[in-house]
């Protein structure tokens, strides 16, 4: 066999072939890795700097950083401190690291109210100093949910300053709605004792001589003047008691609404780091799934089963007759 | 190893790598330059169908411009022919000579015959506004052939041939190119197209002296342009109308006509026509002895003269 494997043509330089072939593969390879890897600015110089952040929420390892709307980065590491706030470190291109000086600040930024997030920073003036490695940049926190629910805690803690001062037992509102109750406390029992006084003056009338009757009947008209007087505020008392009664009932129902408009806003505030969370990954998916879309309609398989846009006229119509070239040498003096 | 086998991994190879050739084509993205020319040119088409004509020259100029900031030469092509078509619609037709004998050479050079056949019927349009009859046919006759070797059929092609040929007094041979302009255009519900086809018949019957059927063939151009909402032609329809039925002694319809001319062309703010139409009316009132009426309509006549209108 082996002699075989000697003369067989075919054998003859075998080593060399297979190594060359590998040589060839191994050469492919490293072609491959040195231009993906200058394609991912493997092999650019970066620097890294730092900021501090009272929470992570929307920050992502791998999130770009922008300059002017330029990526110059990216996003390096996300860490806890002891002082349980997150340091977040930026590793940019040495190349722009003229524009990075002391007094430039960093931000989350937002592509539109749910667009993808990135690490914008602001031009530092001519003042500043360069920034170098290790060193750390001012952080601006804004934009997105986080911040509208920011906006809205003071509109909050007003609106539950208000429910408070309603609910105050020795508030004036409180206070201003017992007086009421015992002023109509009050006039009920005046009430019942004019009515009393008035059954008594009757009682007296009836013993009276009859030359004083007449004398009497007026003081008797008197009292049921006063009588009906007292029934006419009767229901009028009853109505005040009523009002009372629904406003007591109105602001119970007020301090129930913004107990739960407590509620909500307490809710939102400790989901809002989830919300953005997902609004972040929604927004990731919706680029990736744009990116595939774009990739499949720019792909062959596309460019045959995408309908042609509708092309507008680019040619204007040769329709050139000028108003009044066509009229005719007829004069209307042709009449007289 | 069988040769069978070394030819069908050949084969699903130059498959595989046809496909992935085809997918990794990146389509050549127009440049943000392209975009902007591009949108200057619809920017002067839109201003052009409003009537715009400063508008349109203006946008076509920028279009240009940037269109050969970036060598688009098939878009400079189009901006050069509607550049020209702008100029022979708002009269100025040596501007308009001036852009086709860029575009010409042009559409040569980039052989897009469709377009050099747009540029010779362009330059015909401006040599028979200019009563240039010669080089009009020459050029009529160019973008013809043209599209016949392209197999397309224009009916607006054919009508500015039948023009050509009443301004040359062949209007026997001018209605027989109608009848095939008309067909055409009717089938391809062309509005402006069609009521040119029934001006330019008039207009050969008017040049034969038969007032009545080009009366009729006005009219119809008239209706067929107000049904189809083009009203840019409507003031000089009604004064072609109501000039023949003074002509032809239509008195009544004449009356009729140019109160509605007087209305559209006010509406309009065509002092021209408004004018044809009161003069119309002075002199069909004046005639009859309604002398008041006549009165009325010289005063406003006058006021028309002093805004400048003769």
């Amino acid at each position: 066999m082996a002699a075989n494997t000697d003369k067989d043509k075919r054998f003859k330089g075998l080593e060399v072939k297979i190594g060359a072939l590998v040589a060839a593969a191994v050469a492919g390879i490293i072609v491959i890795i040195v231009f993906i890897g200058i394609q991912k600015d493997i092999f650019t110089h970066k620097y890294q700097i730092y900021f501090t952040s009272a929470s992570g929420a929307g920050f992502k390892v791998g999130m770009p950083v922008e300059l002017s709307g330029f990526k110059i980065g990216r996003v390096k590491k996300i860490d806890l401190t002891e002082a349980a706030s997150v340091k977040v470190t930026l590793e940019i291109n040495k190349k722009y690291e003229k524009w990075v000086r002391s007094n430039s600040v960093a931000g989350l930024g937002k592509e539109g109210f749910i667009g993808d997030a990135f690490i914008e920073i602001a031009l530092g003036g001519d003042g500043g100093r360069v920034l170098e490695d290790g060193d750390e940049i001012g952080f601006v926190k804004s934009g997105g949910i986080e911040a509208l629910v920011e906006g809205a805690k003071p509109i909050l803690k007003e609106v539950a300053d208000i429910i408070h001062y309603v609910n105050d037992p020795k508030g004036d509102l409180k206070a201003s709605i017992t007086n009421i109750r015992e002023f109509t406390a009050e006039l009920r029992q005046t009430r019942s004792g004019i009515d009393r006084t008035v059954g008594s003056i009757n009682q007296l009338v009836v013993n009276l001589d009859a030359r004083a009757t007449p004398a009497m009947d007026s003081f008797v008209k008197t009292g049921k003047n006063l009588q009906t007087l007292s029934e006419g505020l009767a229901p009028a008392a009853g109505k005040v008691d009523g009002i009372l009664e629904k406003a007591n009932a109105a602001v119970g129902k007020l301090d129930h609404a913004m107990e739960n408009v407590k509620t909500l806003s307490n809710a939102l505030a400790k989901e809002t780091p989830r919300i953005s969370g997902i609004i972040t990954d929604a927004s990731a998916a919706a680029s990736e799934g744009k990116g595939l879309i774009k990739g499949v309609r720019e792909g062959w398989v596309g460019s045959l089963t995408a309908p042609e846009p509708v092309k507008r006229p680019e040619l204007l119509p040769l329709d050139a007759y000028p108003p009044g070239t066509l009229m005719p040498d007829v004069k209307p003096e042709a009449v007289k | 190893m069988t040769r069978r086998y070394h030819i069908s991994i050949l084969a699903l190879a130059a498959i595989f790598l046809v496909l992935t050739g085809c997918a990794s084509v990146d389509k050549k993205k127009a440049s943000p330059i392209h975009i902007k020319g591009d949108e200057m040119k619809a920017a002067g088409v839109d201003a052009y169908g409003i009537g715009d004509y400063a508008g349109a020259r203006s946008a076509f100029a920028e279009a240009l411009r940037l269109d050969r900031s970036v060598d688009n030469r098939e878009g400079e092509l189009l901006d050069l022919i509607n550049l020209a078509r702008v100029a022979v619609v708002t009269g100025g037709y040596i501007e308009a000579r001036a852009w086709l004998a860029d575009a010409v050479p042009l559409a040569q050079l980039l052989k897009d015959d469709k377009n050099l056949s747009e540029a010779y019927a362009t330059l015909a349009k401006a040599d028979y506004l200019t009563g240039n009859h010669d080089a009009a046919w020459t050029h009529i006759e160019a973008a013809l052939a043209i599209d016949q070797r392209l197999g397309v059929k224009s009916g607006g092609r054919l009508n500015l041939k039948a023009a050509i040929l009443v301004a040359s007094g062949k209007t026997a041979a001018a209605k027989s190119v109608l009848v095939d302009a008309l067909r055409l255009n009717a089938g391809a519900l062309d509005a402006p197209e069609t009521a040119n086809s029934y001006r330019a018949l008039a207009e050969a019957d008017i040049r034969e002296g038969s007032d009545a059927p080009a009366l009729d063939y006005y009219q119809r151009a008239y209706e067929t342009s107000r049904e189809a909402g083009d009203n840019s032609r409507l003031a000089a329809d009604l004064v072609s109308i109501s000039a023949l039925q003074m002509k032809i002694g239509r008195t009544e319809d004449a009356l009729f006509s140019l109160n509605r001319l007087y209305a559209v062309a006010s509406a309009s703010g065509t002092a021209r026509e408004a004018a044809f139409a009161l003069d119309g009316l002075i002199s069909i009132n004046e005639a009859a002895g309604n002398m008041d009426k006549g009165v009325f309509y010289r005063k406003l006549r006058d006021a028309l003269s002093g805004m400048g209108a003769r």
